[in-house]
């Protein structure tokens, strides 16, 4: 049971912050709404945290272990044709079954008058996110340099926005963001460190664990794109987020709705995955009993955590958030909205779920050195700019969504050929990390309500750009954080030089220790990483051999 | 390692400490100044024998691992300081453990070798079990063991592999990923633990794993 207390305390930490906020906007900076929106609000917190207590812990021991063990096989196969056809059966399964997607898919849909079926959307997008994910394998399986990978990828991305309706940019670079949601994300990640666990290099092994989600989402960008190119856009006039506001249930009636929505989502979500993990079961009989019996518990307190989070984020969520946005926008106080547009940000974004799996995969290919705080510091602050400046640009006119997203891929671009590649792959993924449901409805809702109070402001495109640019500032956030680390550790490896030279009470076998540590595993005293320790973990086993 | 062996005539210790996550940083400030010549830490799986845990799926908890290296005065004083900081005497704080890492020293003016190893073995209460196995098999290990009498086991990822050949996946080398299961163990149930796993993974037969023993010198933070 401590486990889960330990989670709880741990999702407490990270949700409790999001609802100081909002409750401290409404008391002290709105005119306080009422309880119609405090205690579906108070009932979402509490969801929110149990919820994503339990599927934090049940992607732990199940989404975690399917990835893990997928991209195994993919590694023992050893073929391109299975690692190819592989990912794009895996790519395929996990993206049509996210549920951000048909939101998003929605969204397009009526924002184009209904010229397009949702569902094409989906599997465009899908497809997408599929061939990506095999490209994205392909890079690692033949060691292509990551920066070189990104700057290709974003090179097509920019000469395709030349070529299609402007009003689809930021709608396709939301795709990136709103495709990689909670149950892609921890599920790519798995899949990268499958297959990097195996590796012998340590430093190609660290790296190889990130960028996977990164470059998918690179595919959603790119399908949406593609799609828009055969087909035209025709504004409809309708709002599609102002749509969904309107609701008049009573309290029961609509925590009833939400929570039956949920489970039946939920059960879409999962059903995919577990279907082909089932057969991939049957048909290699390579599981041990106790692992199986372990993931399909994890997977039955995946689906109940999801439920109750996704339900608590739609109930407590959505409509305050609309309101807070309206309110503090109609005070007419720029300053004002910026700034709690940046408090904003900064808390979110810790109550996002796919935020604890990446920081946790951070902190266990690392070994500790990056450490998770660090990472969410720097997540914060990416997001807290993020909407800071989607407020200013919607109170202000001559603000458009690319004076930011063109310089801002160009220095993130320009700063993965400068920063260590494992940085790199962290920061491309965390952009995909940080638009997750928490995102997509509270910062949404709130860029939406503060955008309904703006003259010229147009709600739906917008609205889009929001998530474009929370995708976005993650990445420059995790690369100048990168850069950070790797002056601290010039620095450092300086310093501890400067001291082994210097020292000369050192005893004998100190020294000894160190020559041994350095020659048997070519690595470099001054930087300690994980993977040398790892090493050291396995000459357990050699100290067996001398001992024979 | 000889010339290391040579220098000291006390003999190198390793200390071991088990902990909840994210306490290493903590352990290492309470180490600062205790002679500790190396030392590193890394995250484990902590498995704890209970039914109840087990039905719910529960039975794994993430833990850190920290591993230092000593002389002897320095590993004692050390796990001193260690299991008080963490209050270890209390049940679920933790555990910590020294073995000693050149068991058998090179002693010039003591040749009798065996006799050392006697007097070494002699006065152990304690031993890690570590068996090495293939990815996935950890729990096969832990069902044994516990059927033998084990109360728990941390489960540390690592990957190696036996032969000098080497694996490929497209251009990268790559090796199976293992996991080391580590059981400790009083003395009276060594043997029955040990066997327990031998025969539940056939370790007698080739490519099935490793398992060996090492006697540890000082256990602190063992429910009783």
């Amino acid at each position: 049971m401590n486990v889960l207390i330990h989670k709880l305390k741990e999702v407490s930490s990270s949700v409790l912050p999001v609802a100081i906020f909002v409750l401290l906007i409404n008391y002290f900076v709105i005119t306080p709404l009422g309880f119609d929106y405090i205690i579906p609000f108070l009932l979402g917190t509490i969801s929110i945290i149990l919820g994503l207590a339990i599927f934090l812990f049940g992607i732990e021991i199940s989404i975690t272990e399917i990835g893990k063990i997928m991209g195994g096989f993919l590694v023992k196969s050893n073929k391109t044709i299975v690692l190819v056809l592989g990912a794009l059966i895996l790519g395929l399964v996990i993206s049509i079954a996210e549920p951000d997607l048909h939101i998003l898919a929605h969204q397009v849909s009526t924002a184009m008058s209904g010229f397009i079926e949702p569902l094409t959307i989906v599997y465009v997008v899908s497809v997408g996110i599929a061939v990506l994910l095999a490209v994205g394998l392909l890079r690692i399986a033949f060691q292509l340099p990551i920066n070189r990978t990104f700057f290709v990828l974003y090179a097509i991305i920019f000469v395709l926005s030349f070529f299609i309706p402007g009003e689809f940019i930021p709608i396709a670079f939301d795709a990136s963001g709103a495709t990689t949601g909670a149950m892609t994300v921890p599920f790519i990640l798995a899949l990268a460190s499958g297959i990097s666990g195996r590796e012998t290099d340590p430093r190609d092994s660290e790296e190889d664990s990130f960028g996977l989600v990164g470059i998918a989402s690179a595919g959603a960008i790119m399908a949406v794109m593609v799609m828009s190119l055969f087909t035209g856009y025709q504004d409809s006039g309708v709002d599609p987020y102002v749509a969904e506001q309107v609701h008049s249930h009573s309290l029961l009636e609509s925590l009833l709705h939400v929570f039956q929505e949920q489970f039946i989502d939920g059960f879409f979500t999962l059903a995919p995955l577990v279907g082909i993990f089932l057969l991939f079961h049957f048909f290699t009989k390579t599981i041990r009993k106790r692992r199986f019996q372990r993931i399909l518990k994890g997977l039955v307190y995946t689906y109940l955590g999801l439920v109750f989070f996704l339900a608590g984020v739609n109930l407590g969520f959505l409509d305050i958030g609309y309101q807070i946005g309206l309110q503090v926008a109609s005070e007419n106080n720029i300053p004002l909205l910026v700034f709690i547009g940046f408090l904003a940000g900064l808390v979110v974004i810790l109550a996002e779920p796919s935020v604890y799996v990446l920081t946790k995969q951070i902190e266990d290919v690392t070994q500790g050195y990056i450490k998770r705080r660090i990472v969410l510091v720097a997540l914060s602050l990416g997001v807290g700019f993020a909407v800071a400046f989607s407020m200013m640009r919607i109170s202000l006119d001559f603000l458009e969504l690319w004076h930011f997203l063109i310089p801002g891929y160009i220095v993130a671009l320009i700063l993965s050929f400068i920063v260590s590649p494992l940085f790199v792959g962290i920061a491309f993924d965390s952009g995909g990390v940080a638009s997750g449901p928490m995102t997509a409805t509270f910062i949404l809702a709130f860029a939406t309500g503060a955008a309904s109070q703006v003259e010229d402001a147009n709600v739906i495109l917008d609205g889009f750009g929001v998530i474009a640019m929370v995708a976005m500032f993650p990445i420059l956030a995790i690369e100048i954080l990168g850069l950070i680390f790797q002056i601290r550790a010039k620095r450092e490896a300086a310093k501890e030089l400067k001291q082994e030279l210097g020292q000369d009470v050192v005893t004998d076998h100190t020294t000894n220790a160190l020559k041994i540590r350095t020659d048997e595993n070519h690595a470099d005293v001054a930087t300690p990483d994980f993977k040398e320790r790892a090493t050291l973990v396995k000459g357990g086993s050699d100290h067996e051999e001398t001992d024979k | 390692m000889k010339k290391l062996i040579s220098n000291e005539t006390e003999g190198l210790y390793a200390l071991a400490a088990i902990l909840g996550g994210g306490q290493c940083s903590r352990l290492m400030n309470s180490m600062v100044g205790h002679g500790i010549i190396y030392s590193f830490s890394f995250f484990v799986k902590g498995s704890q024998r209970n039914h109840l845990l087990e039905v719910l799926g529960l039975e794994n908890v993430r833990k850190e691992m920290h591993l230092a290296i000593a002389d002897r005065t320095h590993a004692k004083e050390t796990i001193d300081v260690v299991s008080k900081c963490f209050q270890m005497e209390k049940a679920n704080h933790g555990i910590a453990f020294t073995f000693r890492i050149n068991a058998l020293p090179f002693h010039p003016e003591e040749s009798n070798g065996a006799k050392d190893m006697d007097k070494i073995g002699g006065n152990h209460m304690y031993y890690a079990i570590f068996t090495i196995v293939e990815s996935g098999y950890s729990d096969d290990v832990v069902e044994a063991a516990e059927a033998a009498g084990s109360r728990g086991a941390t489960i540390i990822n690592a990957r190696g592999s036996s032969t000098k050949e080497k694996q490929h996946f497209f251009n990268l080398v790559v090796e199976p990923e293992k996991e080391i299961v580590m059981i400790i163990s009083e003395r009276d149930s060594v043997e029955r633990i040990s066997q327990a796993i031998e025969n539940e993974l056939d370790l007698e037969k080739p490519n099935k794993g490793i398992l060996f023993t090492v006697p540890l010198e000082d256990v602190r933070g063992l429910a009783r």
